[in-house]
């Protein structure tokens, strides 16, 4: 097993407001939301905000499922910018994990609508969850360990975690880790039917937040043994010191309201990293907007920072770019860490009447310059599963 | 250093069994008889434990849920560990499944397109996530610990499986709870008949030359993990020790070379030679293809002790068991480390040449202290696990 941490050494993504690290920076620090009306199918509801992403022309790839376009793209983009060469990757037998949450749901939808045998034969290719982890390994040529985690909100994040695990434990010294999911309607209907969707605007712990707004994105990066990239000379964003994952073992669909299960996810990262909660400089929480997750979550903040939870700043990200789902945990993440390196907290946009059961240090507003040393992101989902992230300056 | 880590229960579910005293009991059969499984599995109540609260969301869960409900109630039941006697943050669970929630997912899509987006059925959205049996799961039996949800295909079991090991060997919990869980639904039937991998006889005859294919069969295995020292102090029946896993892919069309990388992986991980390894239960599932590429992989792995170590096929008697086949592996391996006695693969008359393995037919008596369990995956991914059996 090695001694040494796990660098992330490329990021790769696409959300609806950034389809580099430095836009995304940019972006995060100027509050720029990406959320604006759907225009690739009709929601049929009277509501239609959402964060959808534009795929470059160069990354469309007509046969594949459009989540695996997003996660193709980000893969890509992340090998390009670790700069890693392909020899390097096929010597090193560098693995992939990849998390989704609704998987290829648009290939499904086309299936059932489809007549033609032959179409629906070259649909049902896709239509597996680990048809995405297939897609990107295939074109980076990759040839270690490859999984595909599904834990809905917080798929990505383990994806991110267990990654960080197959390096930690010797099977490879490279992983390209992440997440990807889109929009389709069976996650607007759904969610939508669930009264989980706002009527108004994404607004995570204020009193009037009335839900989430959904997204699609993806979000990839290339996990790196610390010794590895020091040795060829990389250039490191952040180092992941620590991760952990609890059940709430309360509800299917609900969170437990004393976020219990979160509070000991949080606690294994911390355990892992071997850092206090004083030393954490910044708390990237879900967020999602909705009336039960983040009293909840806020909850879990207080249990374990203690007198803590009062000063340390605290935000979400997804009044910027929608609840992008399985790909959430690993897209802010990354934007935490990109907020990390460029000395300032991203804002929690339409964060303005404060609710008094989320009495964290919200980062309303704008971006809030800062010093970051370490952070912490907190992702919860579907199922009562939680995931907590410590990543470290380098 | 790392905790050691054993096997104290077997929980496993299909069309014909539950629980793994008939399940071996149909192996011993089968094997000499040559029938095979498939078909549905009859649908489960769940029996969640006394604490738990909201017990009326299981009247919500789907088929998928209930194979891994039940799997888990046989395996807890089985392990004699009274989970109300340790900590909840103390058990973990990881899921595993192939194909996970497309029964759901169909049903909801179907549902949406006929009568519109505003009358989707929510109580059917929420089991569109795999993890949403997981969820149940940890629910019924009380578990905050670390838990996963893998969708991986074939391989998913296994990846599931070594989680759960790692958790207890980095000494993160004591116990973990592993479960498998695949439903057979029309869209998955109608393209494994398409692409024609479905056995037109009905019957998987793995390895052998007039093999046409298999036969897809629903189910779910679960497993009880637990630290060796603990079970030891608790007097459990310690059927089997995982001594490490491993994985391998290809981005090519070598499927062989993605099986030998994560058996050679396993190997080295378990500090083991191919010659130690005293049984194979092999992945083989009957295709025409794949088996072939198995038998290239465990070659490329083992060298020529793959020619003579003693291979049987879960396979041949259960039918393709998807993200079930390493959990179901690595049930039989405990069965077959603890009575001594391999079961034979079922419908085995002449072996393919070029699958050159030492297949057995019939059963026979054997006391190897390590086996292997490979699988190997859809699109050029493979895993695979070493287990020792428990003086």
């Amino acid at each position: 097993m090695s001694s040494a941490g796990v660098a992330i050494t490329g990021i790769g993504l696409l959300t609806s407001n950034a389809d580099s690290a430095e836009s995304f920076t940019a972006a995060l620090r100027e509050g720029k939301s990406g959320v604006k009306d759907i225009t690739r199918f009709e929601t049929g509801w009277s509501f239609r905000q959402g964060g959808e992403v534009e795929l470059p022309p160069e990354d469309q790839e007509a046969k594949l499922d459009r989540v695996s376009q997003l996660a193709v793209s980000a893969a890509r983009r992340a090998v390009k910018d670790s700069g890693l060469s392909t020899s390097a990757l096929e010597s090193t037998r560098a693995g992939l994990c990849v998390g989704t949450s609704r998987g290829p749901a648009l290939s499904l939808e086309q299936l059932l609508r489809s007549n033609d045998p032959g179409e629906k034969r070259a649909l049902f290719t896709e239509v597996p969850f680990y048809s995405i982890a297939r897609n990107v390994a295939q074109r980076l040529g990759l040839s270690g360990p490859i999984s595909t985690v599904t834990m809905a909100c917080v798929s990505s994040s383990l994806a991110v975690g267990r990654a960080c695990d197959m390096i930690r434990r010797g099977h490879t010294a490279i992983m390209v880790a992440g997440g990807a999911d889109s929009l389709t309607t069976l996650s607007f209907s759904g969610f939508s039917v669930l009264r989980a969707m706002t009527r108004t605007a994404c607004r995570p712990f204020d009193r009037r937040r009335d839900g989430m707004v959904l997204g699609e994105g993806s979000g990839m990066l290339v996990l790196e043994d610390l010794d590895h990239a020091r040795r060829r000379g990389a250039r490191v964003y952040a180092e992941i010191c620590g991760w952990g994952t609890a059940g709430d073992a309360h509800h299917a669909t609900s969170p437990h309201p004393q976020g219990r299960g979160l509070a000991s996810a949080i606690s294994a990262a911390l355990r892992q990293a071997r850092l206090s909660v004083d030393e954490i400089d910044h708390v990237n929480l879900h967020g999602t907007g909705t009336a039960a997750n983040d009293p909840a979550e806020c909850q879990a903040i207080r249990q374990v920072f203690g007198p803590r939870s009062e000063t340390v700043p605290v935000n979400s990200l997804k009044p910027m770019i929608g609840h992008t789902l399985g790909a959430a945990g690993v897209l802010e993440l990354t934007g935490s860490i990109l907020g990390m390196r460029g000395g300032f907290v991203p804002p929690t946009l339409n964060y303005q009447e404060p609710d008094p059961s989320c009495n964290l240090n919200v980062v309303g507003g704008q971006a809030r310059e800062q010093r970051i040393g370490v952070l912490l992101s907190t992702k919860s989902a579907f199922g009562g599963a939680n995931v907590a992230i410590v990543a470290r300056r380098v | 250093m790392l905790k050691r880590v054993v096997v104290t229960g077997l929980g496993p579910v299909n069309a014909r069994t539950a629980g793994w005293e008939p399940l071996w009991k149909l192996f011993l059969c089968a094997s000499q008889e040559g029938e095979a499984i498939g078909g549905p599995v009859a649908k489960y109540e769940p029996r969640p434990a006394p604490h738990t609260a909201s017990r009326s969301q299981f009247r919500q869960a789907d088929a998928l849920a209930r194979l891994a409900l039940q799997a888990v109630d046989l395996a807890v039941a089985d392990s004699e560990l009274d989970l109300s006697e340790l900590e909840p943050e103390d058990v973990g669970i990881a899921f595993g499944t192939g194909y996970g929630c497309l029964a759901a997912n169909v049903e909801y899509l179907q549902g949406v397109l006929q009568r519109g987006s505003r009358l989707g059925n929510p109580v059917v959205f929420q089991n569109t996530v795999p993890n949403a049996a997981t969820g149940y799961v940890s629910v019924a039996q009380g578990l905050r610990g670390p838990t996963a949800t893998f969708s991986s295909g074939a391989t998913a079991g296994l990846l599931a499986l070594d989680f759960a090991y790692q958790q207890i060997a980095e000494g993160h919990v004591q116990t973990m709870i592993v479960v498998s869980a695949d439903c057979v639904c029309p869209q998955l039937e109608d393209d494994f008949a398409a692409r024609g991998h479905l056995s037109p006889s009905r019957v998987p005859r793995p390895f052998d030359i007039e093999r046409d294919g298999t036969v897809l069969s629903a189910g779910a295995c679960a497993l009880v993990l637990e630290e060796y020292a603990t079970a030891r102090r608790r007097g459990a029946i310690m059927y089997e020790e995982i001594l490490a896993t491993g994985f391998g892919s290809d981005p090519g069309e070598d499927s062989a070379r993605a099986l030998a990388n994560a058996v050679e992986d396993a190997l080295h991980r378990a500090a083991a030679t191919p010659e130690e390894i005293g049984a194979v239960f092999s992945g083989a599932s009957g295709s025409v293809d794949a088996d072939v590429w198995e038998s290239r992989g465990l070659w490329k792995a083992m060298g020529e002790h793959a020619g003579r170590v003693p291979v049987t096929c879960p396979k041949s008697v259960m039918g393709e068991t998807l993200g079930n086949a390493g959990t179901f592996g690595v049930l039989l391996a405990a069965l077959t480390l603890g009575s001594g006695w391999l079961a034979g693969t079922a419908h085995h008359g002449r072996l393919d040449p070029r699958c050159p393995l030492n297949v057995q037919a019939g059963g026979r008596q054997v006391q190897p202290q390590l086996a292997l369990v490979p699988v190997l995956g859809e699109d050029q991914t493979a895993a695979a696990v070493v287990l020792r059996r428990c003086a």
